[in-house]
């Protein structure tokens, strides 16, 4: 975003001023070539991606993976990558880890957030503390624990392990960031309705909730990407490919001797639908919510 | 309740109303955003329900295998055997397939799991005696008694305190390869002893190539050349004593080693420590390499040659006293302890290992052949030339990791690489190397 209306800014006032040849237009262009410079910087990975994905394995082999023009070209990558490499299980696991994680842990945590913020009683500083103090905690130091606790509770290997794990452990972090979007609230709002004899819970869910949609919708976009993207505690909870996610599953498309990096590529951007499908649906939220908190 | 240290004095619900809805009132929203947390409620929990009922299912009647396979070929080779096996038995077969490293890094975790998987696939040797030692590997010595076609040294290789705890079912060899279109080209011979190794590497310098191919950023690349360098100089015996902590790496004999494998250096790909193996691969396949010292599974790598585009010679002699030692990393089936199939397990290990199934099994992937001493000699000439060179070999050894514990080869290896990098500092290496020795016999 910052890229389009940084020029357009510029370009105005360069307008005013364009009888007189000066430093501005030499600014202006020195600012185009960074800018291109940094975007098709950017551009490289992904244009590489996808041209490798488009190529067969023996033309990557045979001739780089760089040469142009290519001496193939196929979708047949994909169609492999979701048949064959068993993608289409591995997005459906996905989708039943992430969404329930997603919103219960949005759900838990903004009751959490709504009394920290909301009420005082003896202990609720500690127990903010005590949220963000989690937030400090390397999880690898982790890995170990959930891994005996999940045996012990007998949910090794089920998808309700990797749902519960990513629940608890994005809590602190989700609680955190409501529990300060929730101060911004004015108390007259809450006051009201409590007046008019709202209960808490509908207070919960009928005044502060709506309020929160940007942070809600920002805190989503994060989170969905995020436990999209997991991998550790995907192998640290999960054995057998039926439960596995899509990390789990391009992973096991490498090969110890033979990697086919162009499957692998193809299953990468296909695995990469979803966050960028959710990232252009909350959008709009997303860049409202990036600055919450950040004036008063 | 308390008063808000950030909101005094508050603003006016009005005021607030813009700032923070966009200029609708916040109650417009309600019955909208009601209704679509409520959906998504309903959504989320129904999803939540599916995901826990999800897992549980997978104890059923069949067998749950884990396998390391993860290339392509190796892997269809797997499912055709399993397919197989099935149609002839009924007992279904769930592979779950994980990527060689991070099944590696994860056995332990299967293994210790409520639900370990019933097989899975491991190595032979010290590898399998320190999952056996811990008591998580099922004594499967009646099903490996009952396989015929197991020789005593296979036996040797997959027992703890007498008793067997792995099927074996494949081998490969390591060899120093090459392309024979190059070879022809430049007339190059295969050469019998370590001069003639070193006067081939000049003259492969001097028509231009790259004398030897060499990557070492995973580390184990370097430990065949290890070991064939200290076999060919002190033994297969004195290396398998040190590789078990029983002789001192600073030994003068182990200072040769490095100081012989000191003279090929120059010869070997630059940056080797920052190459992957099939890095090195390409130029090979590309004829700007001459030779490759690498297991049989090079062959997997190169999707457009032919296994028969390659040839390959033994690691050449050094003291022509010292008998031919050939390392043939040896592969198989391990069991569960806790597995809830333990008698189906081993039902199917032993059809799996049977020659009349290994064989085709070890056809397909390319590259092994199967343990079995029934299985009748390979017809393709490049797996045959293999099968020979296994035979005529006095003893076999593992490979480094596979010889020593899991504890010393990972830091071995590391200091191995120390080597690569600085090759004047050999002392300080053999130090190091008793040190790691040291460390994992106490952990």
């Amino acid at each position: 975003m910052a890229d389009i209306t940084l020029p357009r800014a510029t370009e105005q006032s360069v307008a005013k001023t364009r009888r007189s040849l000066g430093p501005r237009q030499l600014k202006r262009a020195l600012l185009h070539v960074i800018l291109a410079t940094i975007a098709i910087a950017w551009m490289i990975p992904l244009v590489s991606a996808i041209y490798t994905s488009v190529r067969t394995f023996a033309d990557g082999t045979a001739n780089g993976p760089w040469s142009f023009p290519p001496h193939s070209f196929t979708l047949q990558n994909f169609v492999d990558a979701w048949t064959d490499g068993g993608f289409s299980g591995y997005f459906l696991n996905t989708f039943l880890v992430v969404i329930p994680a997603v919103i219960l842990m949005l759900l838990l945590s903004s009751m959490t957030a709504f009394v920290l913020s909301r009420y005082r009683f003896r202990g609720s500083r500690l127990l903010l503390m005590l949220f963000i103090a989690g937030l400090l905690l390397p999880f690898q130091v982790l890995l170990i624990p959930v891994y005996r606790l999940s045996n012990f509770l007998n949910i090794y290997d089920t998808l309700g392990s990797l749902v519960a794990i990513h629940v608890a452990f994005e809590l602190g972090f989700c609680t955190f960031v409501l529990h300060n979007f929730m101060r911004t609230i004015p108390k007259d709002l809450t006051d009201a309705a409590a007046v008019d004899g709202a209960s808490v819970f509908r207070i919960w869910w009928q005044v502060v909730l709506p309020l929160c949609r940007p942070a809600l919708a920002a805190l989503a976009t994060l989170e969905f990407t995020w436990k999209w993207n997991d991998y550790l505690w995907v192998i640290t909870l999960i054995q057998s490919t039926n439960n596995a996610t899509v990390t789990l599953g391009l992973s096991g498309l490498r090969g110890e001797f033979v990697t086919n990096w162009n499957l692998i590529t193809a299953a990468s951007l296909l695995a990469a639908v979803p966050t960028v499908i959710v990232y252009l649906v909350l959008q709009r939220q997303f860049l409202g919510g990036l600055f919450v908190g950040s004036n008063k | 309740m308390s008063d808000s240290k950030i909101f005094r004095p508050s603003p006016s619900p009005s005021q607030v109303g813009i700032n923070v809805t966009d200029g609708k009132k916040p109650f417009d929203l309600q019955l909208p955003r009601r209704d679509f947390l409520k959906l998504t409620a309903v959504v989320g929990g129904a999803t939540l329900l599916a995901s826990c009922g999800a897992g549980g299912g997978s104890g059923g009647g069949g067998i749950t295998l884990q396998s390391n396979l993860s290339d392509a070929v190796p892997k269809k080779a797997l499912a055709d055997l399993v397919s197989k096996y099935t149609s002839a038995t009924k007992n279904a077969v769930n592979i779950s397939t994980i990527d060689h490293n991070t099944f590696q890094i994860n056995l332990a975790n299967y293994l210790n799991s409520n639900h370990p998987p019933d097989v899975l696939t491991w190595f032979a040797g010290n590898r399998v005696r320190f999952f056996a030692g811990k008591g998580l590997l099922a004594d499967i010595s009646d099903a490996f008694n009952s396989v015929s076609g197991y020789t005593p040294v296979l036996k040797n290789l997959a027992s703890l305190n007498g008793k067997q705890y792995i099927m074996p079912m494949t081998y490969y060899w390591w060899a120093v390869f090459y392309r024979k279109d190059t070879w022809t080209k430049y007339g190059y011979q295969a050469p019998k002893d370590w001069d003639g190794f070193i006067a081939l590497c000049k003259q492969m310098q001097k028509d231009g190539l790259t004398p030897i191919a060499f990557a070492d950023a995973d580390g184990w690349p370097a430990g065949g050349w290890f070991d064939f360098i200290n076999m060919r100089l002190n033994g297969y015996d004195f290396h398998i004593r040190l590789m078990a902590g029983q002789e001192s790496f600073q030994d003068p004999k182990v200072t040769k080693v490095f100081d012989t494998w000191k003279e090929v250096l120059p010869y070997c790909s630059k940056n080797a420590t920052a190459l992957k193996w099939q890095d090195a691969v390409t130029p090979l396949v590309q004829g700007k390499a001459g030779m490759y010292m690498l297991g049989a599974f090079l062959v997997q790598a190169t999707p457009d040659l032919k296994q028969d585009d390659f040839d390959f010679f033994p690691f050449p002699t050094i003291d022509p006293s010292v008998p031919m030692a050939t390392e043939a990393p040896t592969d198989g089936w391990i069991v569960s302890s806790r597995a809830s199939n333990i008698s189906k397990a081993k039902d199917f290990t032993k059809y799996a290992v049977a020659a009349a199934n290994a064989v085709p099994y070890a056809t397909e992937t390319g590259g092994v052949l199967a343990v079995n001493a029934e299985a009748p000699a390979p017809t393709d000439p490049f797996v045959a030339k293999g099968a020979q060179l296994l035979k005529d070999s006095a003893a076999l050894s593992q490979f480094f990791d596979r010889d020593s514990s899991p504890a010393f080869s990972q830091n071995a290896l590391g200091s191995i690489q120390g080597f690569l990098n600085n090759p004047s500092d050999i002392g300080s290496v053999t130090k190091q190397l008793d040190d790691f020795m040291k460390q994992a016999a106490d952990a």
